[in-house]
């Protein structure tokens, strides 16, 4: 019995996480998608930009190849710790954003969602590229701090029911739901957020009433983007940081989460990621052979029998 | 870049007469006729080399997760065909080469990307085989790109030099004639890990696996139990697989039983292993028991660097080493790139010299017969002290470096690991029946 | 950027057939008989594209790689690869391009039709037989894989599919593995020569033509089967119906249509295109590995090379396929006099290619092709450009 509780723990420990991420980056590319109708395939180049963001701040890192260091730079970064880095990435973040929403986005609203597509994929290409070329192909390990407020993080705490965790882990799923929980706050009891919310419901209805929208399209695609900045962060802080990370690590994942709690809604997207984390999790934890095939039929299941998501709040195409 | 696309070649004169059958046009090879006694075979693969270039096809990881090592290989090729032209390196010490090119002709080289993806390395093998007419491939960073290349020059007639790939099929149920591979296997790692780890964490021990769910990280695991329950008598408590694709091994992590092992050996490669060392120690793991990653590279190395201290492993090669062969390259590779070369530049610089010194004592490159030349070829001027190129099943029979990491503070940039100990071949190898060579069933020649 | 010859050929063939046919059907006499001699011309001018294409890319585009000393040639196998992704991406164009549906899953109709090529290939070694099993595999797949995706549209169509690709592909990398051989990749598959094996796949019938083999001349007739089946397809009352779906799917609910039917349909044909294009891949390549297969990723590329050439023709993204396969096969291998070798930097000049052609050229490179055309015989009289191919027989009916 204890041994099934402690492995539930675990589980759901484990699975807090991982869905913590998931739900920085749903709830990221559910605004956009919500508000704008914009189909971001750059959601996963921009968790990269926070990933190397929180690289380059957090410590100076040594170079071996790219552009940089064949032009005799041989180390990147300074010694900003992650409190610094904390504050800083989701800032590059929100600008990356505000430039991609005006150079990129805006001239595509219009156009047809494959469009959208093909430009915002051509662009996680050439952004992927680019961190390769300039910083050189490497894998950099994580970056996790040995202390927070003078307290060592790098030693495993003893948890009731789990057992050892590591303790940095602990802090991150707390910074991570700071950030959720902040972000839900403003998008349901801000102006800005009414827009947000309104937007998301009906964006057509919110231009006829007069509201400056084109403004809040670039305050909310921003936004998002700075969500997926710090889910970049945190992901570094855990795993190594390579320029591949945002098409395999987020790309995919941040799709799926906005589906299962219904596209366009924050609360759906906090939920589905908290759910497939879990899943995940657990699957790994007893059949991991079939971990990703489950939640991929999962995430199939919820669409076919409930795809208006785990919050019925979004409209569906039917 | 060197290749000879010319709308009609005699290649392409050759390979026509030989499908139509018209053997009028088969006289015309005589007429156009390539010297140094290259004409007494016929045509095959892409044998006859045309012109006075021969071209190489350094197949290598530019684009994906391994392309840091992807370019260290390419550094080696490019410093050993500057070495086959120009002289230097070990083509100063070989006595098969001469500094003056390969049988007289100029060596060229084209390069492709195979992104560690099998199919995309078949694509860009298949261009340089089929426009660039290169003579051999190499090049791969991964097992599964192995042996879909090596199956893929098989079918050509091109020769293929593995680089990296450490798992036991390319020269076992995979193996082909086209195809040798210097680099030792997973059987062989845990040949030289398990004496080692018995002679530092003593005998009669519980070990825990976790190993990646495909063909290497199998084979490792199943190596490592292996000879860690015939050597030492160690008991293995269970061997977890850990799909391919993750990056986040807590999960696996925490279902270690902490009081019931004494080791952990985490049987993952590269970029696994970078995320799922430093996973195990952050889990503090490392105070409950001793850690092993039996393959090392450079790539994890560094993306791991704060947590490899006193963790034991293996490698093909180090610059540390104090030999001739070793210090010669280490040289040439430094003057040119001003940092120690990784292994994975210098299989790529020995197995494109090995290739060329097999034409030379060959005198001509003829497929078969470079291949002969190339099985049983016994040599020690290659870094790894007495080496033979076994006929059997193609894999070399050689030492191997069992590695111990440094902590952080004792680390330089090249300087990450220690070399403890090089095991014998004579330890490390196994015999043409036994182990994974019992089930390599090496093609045909092409000429037979 | 990768405006070659090839291009412009490839390009320029079908859309003169186009123009060809529009004069042919002003002779004839009705309708109907126009409407069939440009389906002709259609199929005519991919056949003579066809002809064409792999002694431009190979021998045209070596001699001018040798001239400027770059390797920007093809090698032998690329125009036929370049086919196989082109049947693909016509019969996913039924489906994004008119229906309006975007699968994310398609590599899953493509990979199973490989594999299970492949495997059929373990017995019955005969090429035909294999594509037959391929895209029967496929089918079926597709069929309850459509009849649950199709209730949702948009991003919930295009994730939905996706998560059965995906589903897939892990499946085929480890539970599965005992039959496809998991991340080794399934090899050791050899295709008899057609015709009972007499003629073998990878010989070369016309002399000091090398760059065609039995295996193009193989790829090219299905190639040229798959063009005049879409082209039949969306020339009959039925296309017209998956274009006006694609256009406004309450209208056509109004009519009293069942849209679910129609657009069911729609994507059980695009899935038996890319099953043989799947089957064919295998034949090609004799060997396939779940990445190249299953992976999401090759589900996007089918998307990207379908809009990259065009989504509002039948035969642009064949385009598509052509510059994609050309950019990642050929660009990558190239070295350039002072930056050096590009191999590196390829997937850079994709993404490049992909947002020049999105924002400049809308309508995808046979768009450009036919903008240019248009231009060139100055306005066409106003029937000729608006929707290539495809679309203006639909129209006309």
């Amino acid at each position: 019995m204890m041994i099934l509780q402690s492995q539930i723990a675990s589980i759901l420990l484990n699975g807090l996480q991982q869905g913590a991420i998931y739900a920085l980056l749903g709830i990221g590319l559910t605004i956009i998608l919500g508000t704008m109708e914009f189909l971001n395939l750059a959601h996963g180049a921009l968790y990269l930009v926070g990933a190397y963001t929180g690289l380059i701040v957090f410590q100076e890192t040594a170079l071996t190849n790219g552009l940089l260091y064949n032009s005799g730079i041989t180390s990147i970064g300074f010694e900003g710790g992650f409190l610094a880095a904390i504050v800083l990435v989701p800032i590059v973040g929100f600008a990356v954003g505000l430039l991609m929403e005006r150079f990129v986005a805006e001239p595509f609203y219009d156009r047809p969602e494959t469009d959208q597509l093909l430009v915002t994929f051509g662009l996680a290409l050439i952004l992927e590229e680019t961190v390769k070329n300039v910083i050189g192909g490497n894998t950099f390990q994580s970056i996790a701090p040995s202390t927070v407020f003078g307290v060592n993080v790098s030693q495993p705490v003893s948890l009731p029911l789990v057992g050892l965790f590591p303790s940095w882990r602990l802090i991150i799923i707390g910074f991570a739901f700071a950030v959720i929980g902040l972000t839900y706050l403003a998008i349901e009891r801000t102006d800005f957020g009414l827009v947000v919310q309104a937007g998301t419901r009906d964006s057509e209805m919110v231009r006829l009433l007069g509201i400056k929208i084109n403004r809040s399209y670039s305050l909310v695609f921003a936004l998002g983007a700075a969500l997926a900045a710090f889910a970049g962060l945190i992901g570094a802080s855990i795993q190594t940081v390579s320029p591949q990370i945002g098409t395999t690590q987020a790309l995919v994942p941040a799709f799926l989460t906005i589906v299962v709690g219904g596209a366009g809604s924050v609360r759906g997207a906090i939920a589905g990621g908290l759910v497939l984390g879990v899943i995940l999790s657990a699957m790994t934890q007893t059949y991991s052979q079939w971990a990703q095939i489950v939640l991929y039929l999962f995430v199939a299941l919820m669409l076919i029998f409930r795809p208006e998501g785990l919050f019925g709040t979004a409209e569906v195409g039917e | 870049m060197a290749e000879d696309t010319s709308v009609l070649s005699r290649r392409d004169v050759l390979k026509t007469s030989g499908a139509a059958g018209a053997a009028g046009l088969a006289g015309l090879a005589g007429c156009t006729g390539g010297g140094g006694g290259d004409s007494e075979y016929s045509s095959l693969g892409n044998y006859p080399v045309e012109g006075d270039e021969v071209v190489f096809g350094f197949n290598v990881p530019q684009s994906g997760s391994y392309s840091q090592e992807g370019a260290d290989e390419l550094r080696g090729y490019n410093l050993a065909v500057d070495h086959l032209n120009n002289g230097g390196g070990w083509v100063d010490d070989w006595s098969d080469l001469s500094g003056d090119g390969v049988l007289g002709k100029t060596v060229a080289s084209v390069d492709g990307d195979t992104a560690t993806d099998p199919d995309q390395a078949r694509q860009s093998a298949q261009r340089m085989i089929n426009r660039d007419d290169a003579i051999m491939i190499s090049g791969g960073s991964s097992t599964s790109v192995a042996i879909a290349v090596q199956e893929l020059c098989q079918e050509e007639r091109v020769q293929f030099q593995c680089c990296i790939t450490h798992g036991n099929g390319t020269t076992a149920s995979e193996c082909v004639r086209y195809s040798t591979r210097e680099m030792f296997n997973a059987y062989m790692t845990g040949a030289a890990l398990a004496p080692v780890l018995e002679e530092e964490y003593g005998s009669d021990l519980n070990f825990y696996q976790l190993y990646a769910d495909y063909s290497w990280g199998q084979s490792q695991q199943r190596s490592m139990n292996q000879f860690l329950t015939e050597g030492p008598g160690w008991t293995q408590v269970e061997s977890v697989g850990t799909p391919l694709g993750t990056s986040d091994y807590s999960s696996y992590l925490s279902d270690v039983p902490r009081d019931e092992a004494d080791v952990l050996i985490l049987n993952h490669y590269g970029l696994d292993a970078a995320n799922s060392l430093p996973q195990a120690i952050e889990a503090g793991l490392d105070q409950d028991m001793e850690i092993v990653v039996p393959l090392y590279n450079r790539l994890m190395a560094e993306a791991a660097s704060d947590s490899i201290g006193d963790i034991f492993g293996t490698a093909d090669w180090s610059w540390q080493l104090e030999n001739g062969p070793t210090q010669t390259f280490v040289e040439a590779y430094r003057e040119e790139h001003d940092r120690a070369p990784s292994y994975a530049a210098r299989i790529a610089y020995t197995q494109t010299l090995q290739y060329a010194a097999a034409a030379e004592r060959a005198e001509t490159f003829y497929p078969p017969e470079v291949i002969r030349q190339l099985e049983g070829h016994e040599f020690d001027n290659a870094g790894l002290d007495a080496e033979t190129m076994r006929e059997c099943d193609h894999q070399a029979q050689r030492d191997v470096l069992v590695m111990r990491g440094l902590p952080p503070e004792e680390q330089t940039e090249d300087r990450l690991l220690e070399v403890l100990n090089q095991t014998s071949r004579d330890d490390a190898g196994y015999a043409c029946d036994a182990g994974p060579a019992a089930d390599c069933q090496l093609g045909d020649y092409g000429d037979e | 950027m990768t405006g070659d010859p090839a291009d412009d050929a490839a390009g320029a063939v079908p859309d003169g057939g186009t123009v060809a046919g529009e004069t042919a059907g002003g002779s004839g006499g009705s309708a109907l008989a126009g409407l069939r001699e440009r389906d002709d011309f259609v199929v005519i001018g991919m056949a003579a594209a066809l002809v064409a294409f792999p002694f431009l890319l190979i021998d045209v585009l070596g001699g001018v790689g040798d001239a400027v000393g770059l390797s920007v040639g093809g090698y032998s196998g690329l125009p036929s690869l370049v086919l196989i992704y082109g049947i693909v991406v016509i019969g996913f164009n039924l489906l994004l391009g008119y229906t309006g549906l975007l699968s994310f899953g398609h590599a899953a109709f493509f990979g199973s039709a490989a594999y299970a090529a492949g495997l059929f290939s373990q017995v019955v070694p005969s090429p035909i037989l294999m594509v037959v099993v391929g895209t029967l595999v496929a089918t079926l797949l597709a069929w309850p894989i459509g009849f649950v995706s199709i209730r949702r549209s948009g991003v919930y169509f295009a994730v939905l599919t996706l998560t059965f690709g995906q589903a897939l592909y892990f499946w085929a990398l480890g539970p599965g593995s005992w039959l496809t051989d998991g991340d080794d990749g399934f090899s050791g598959i050899e295709a008899d020569g057609l015709f009972l094996g007499a003629l073998p796949l990878d010989a070369e019938p016309i002399p000091m033509l090398d760059s065609y083999t039995v295996m193009y001349a193989f790829t090219a007739v299905v190639m040229l089967v798959g063009v005049w089946a879409a082209n039949r397809i969306v020339n009959s009352p039925y296309g017209l119906i998956l274009e006006a779906l694609g256009e406004n799917e309450e209208r056509v609910e109004f009519v009293g249509l069942n849209v679910f039917r129609y657009k069911l349909m729609a994507f059980m044909i695009s899935a038996v295109f890319a099953g043989v294009g799947g089957a064919m891949f295998v034949i090609h390549e004799q060997y396939i590995h779940p990445t190249t297969g299953l992976y999401w990723i090759q589900s996007g590329d089918f998307v990207i090379m379908t809009v990259l050439g065009g989504t509002g023709s039948l035969v642009g993204p064949v385009l598509g396929a052509l510059v994609f396969e050309y950019v990642a096969n050929v660009v990558s291998g190239v070295s350039l006099p002072v930056v050096g070798s590009i191999g590196s930097l390829w997937r850079f000049v994709l993404g490049a290619v992909f947002v020049f052609i999105v924002w400049v050229f809308p309508r995808g490179i046979y768009g450009a092709f036919a903008d240019l055309a248009r231009y060139a015989t100055g306005g066409g009289g106003g029937s000729g450009g608006e929707e290539p191919a495809a679309a203006d027989g639909g129209e006309r009916e």
